[in-house]
């Protein structure tokens, strides 16, 4: 952190910089696990997955009459 | 300087301190100064802390929203659509201020969350969808881009070249903080809508009526109407806004104690966006009134549509007004692309860092503008079917991302005590069911013509 003296005026100053980003360091670097998820959240993934693959089945014949 | 945790995360790993956390430090301070300083009444701290909501909604009206908005006008005239739009805009905040919410409750971006809580395969589709649209918006984007300025006969590789440079020069800083009132001042263009819905003489009445109302619908509930529906839902509320504005919340450096300046930005952004779209609606209103047909029309031709009812300065004011929209959406979706990618591959990410350490990100960034931009230019390009399906393909995206967002903010472990409440959960998952059942009535009116 001394390295960067030139960019603070004050000593006092210079220490909450320093404090400030170590706090910002550490919250850069959280890390959570896996969540494990519940059947009702996965049949909900899937369903939308599924949703989403035939809206865009849809918007292609959309397209394609827009295009004929 | 202590900023609230909201979190206990699984595992910390050690970081060494970086130029990027140095800047967000000192943009930190600059918070707590503002705090402390009690002679603006927080109006000081409020104008610090603006930013990523406003960004995301002005984003969001990009070269495609505004042309949806103005075929809205084109097609409907002033009624329902009004206070449709103002809605969708009410569907937006809902949904942005939990992608805030999250950003400053965990410091994390929102792919990097969606990795670590759901896996790689259900992240895996996540980016898959943000990548895909934000590829087809971002040519789009260009599309605007070539049309209001072909407007005043700049030709296309310039406009798309002299885009690209003032891209390269907003992220050229390398901090935040610069690029972010770069941005916010370009993003202001978005406003010249409004000078331009007011030569179009509205009639204020009838602008009353139609919120008191939500009427007249020309031609009530066809499948054009529908599809135009989904459009201005997809004009306001889009996967790429929430990796947007939960990432620069993060490279803004916000935490819970600036929860309420978030959620003030996101509303601020909420209702500019909705003043400006509403305002390109009026604006092209003048052509329903006249019969004029705008089906396929392009930027450059509702321009050319408007000069007898707006005048030059009005038809010129709507084309710069869709260069600008195309422009900042460029810089914005570039930098959600840019934002997931070193989120999810781990490599440094955020416009504080130098070119030399964020040089993947900057590549992502520019790179995909680069790559947007020139298809625009290759002949024959199918750049009007791409046009067409950018919105309504949107919106159809958007219930999964819906999904891992309220999953997010409902999670205990990653939100403490900032996740959902009852009413916010009731209001997001009804935003959910709302455009789950808009998609089905469009699939509806695709498959089924004639029921109409």
């Amino acid at each position: 952190m001394g390295n960067h003296s030139g960019m603070t005026q004050t000593g006092q100053t210079q220490e909450s910089l320093a404090d400030v980003a170590r706090r910002i360091s550490a919250r850069r670097g959280m890390r959570w696990h896996r969540r494990p998820l519940s059947p009702g959240v996965r049949i909900l993934l899937w369903s939308l997955r599924l949703y989403v693959f035939l809206m865009l089945a849809v918007v292609a014949i959309q397209v394609t009459r827009l295009i004929r | 300087m202590d900023f609230p945790e909201a979190v206990t995360p699984a595992a910390a790993s050690p970081e060494a301190v970086t130029h990027e956390d140095l800047d967000r430090a000192r943009d930190r301070l600059a918070f707590d100064q503002a705090r402390h300083d009690g002679r603006s009444l927080g109006a000081r701290l409020l104008w610090l802390l603006l930013g990523p909501g406003i960004l995301a909604f002005l984003g969001e009206n990009d070269a495609p929203s505004m042309l949806s908005y103005a075929a809205t006008g084109a097609q409907f005239g002033i009624g329902f659509f009004l206070p449709f739009v103002a809605f969708t805009f009410l569907l937006g905040f809902i949904v942005q201020e939990m992608a805030a919410r999250i950003g400053a409750a965990t410091g994390q971006g929102h792919a990097a969350l969606i990795f670590a809580r759901f896996g790689r395969f259900w992240g895996g589709f996540a980016m898959l969808d943000l990548m895909a649209g934000n590829f087809l918006t971002l040519v789009t984007e260009f599309i605007g881009i070539r049309a209001g300025l072909g407007f005043f006969g700049v030709p296309p590789w310039a406009a798309v070249a002299g885009s690209i440079l003032v891209i390269g020069f907003a992220i050229s800083t390398s901090r935040y903080r610069r690029w972010e009132r770069i941005t916010m001042a370009l993003a202001l263009g978005n406003a010249l809508f409004v000078p331009a819905a007011l030569l179009a003489h509205p009639d204020l009445p009838a602008i009353g009526h139609a919120f008191a109302t939500w009427a007249p619908l020309p031609g009530g509930f066809r499948p054009g109407t529908i599809t135009l529906m989904i459009a201005d839902i997809g004009a306001t509320v889009t996967p790429w806004m929430l990796f947007f504005q939960q990432g620069a919340v993060v490279d803004k450096g916000l935490t819970p104690r600036e929860l309420s300046g978030a959620r003030a930005d996101t509303m601020i952004g909420a209702i500019l966006a909705a003043a400006f779209g509403i305002a390109a609606i009026i604006a092209t209103a003048p052509l329903f009134a006249h019969g004029i047909s705008t089906a396929n029309f392009q930027a450059a031709q509702f321009a050319e549509a408007l000069k007898p009812y707006i005048g030059h300065l009005g038809a010129s004011l709507f084309a710069i007004g869709i260069f600008e929209a195309g422009l900042v959406a460029a810089i914005t979706i570039s930098t959600s692309s840019a934002y997931a990618f070193g989120e999810v591959t781990g490599s440094t990410h955020g416009l504080n860092s130098s070119i030399t350490d964020g040089w993947r990100f900057y590549l992502v960034l520019l790179g995909g503008a680069c790559a947007a931009g020139g298809l625009t230019l290759i002949p024959g390009a199918p750049l009007e079917e791409i046009v067409i399906l950018v919105n309504v393909v949107a919106t159809l995206a958007m219930p999964p991302a819906l999904l891992f967002l309220i999953v997010l903010a409902n999670d205990p472990e990653v939100m403490g005590e900032y996740r959902n409440g009852f009413w916010w959960n009731a209001a997001a998952i009804g935003v959910t069911a709302f455009m789950i059942a808009s998609g089905l009535a469009y699939a509806v009116t695709v498959l089924f013509p004639h029921a109409f």
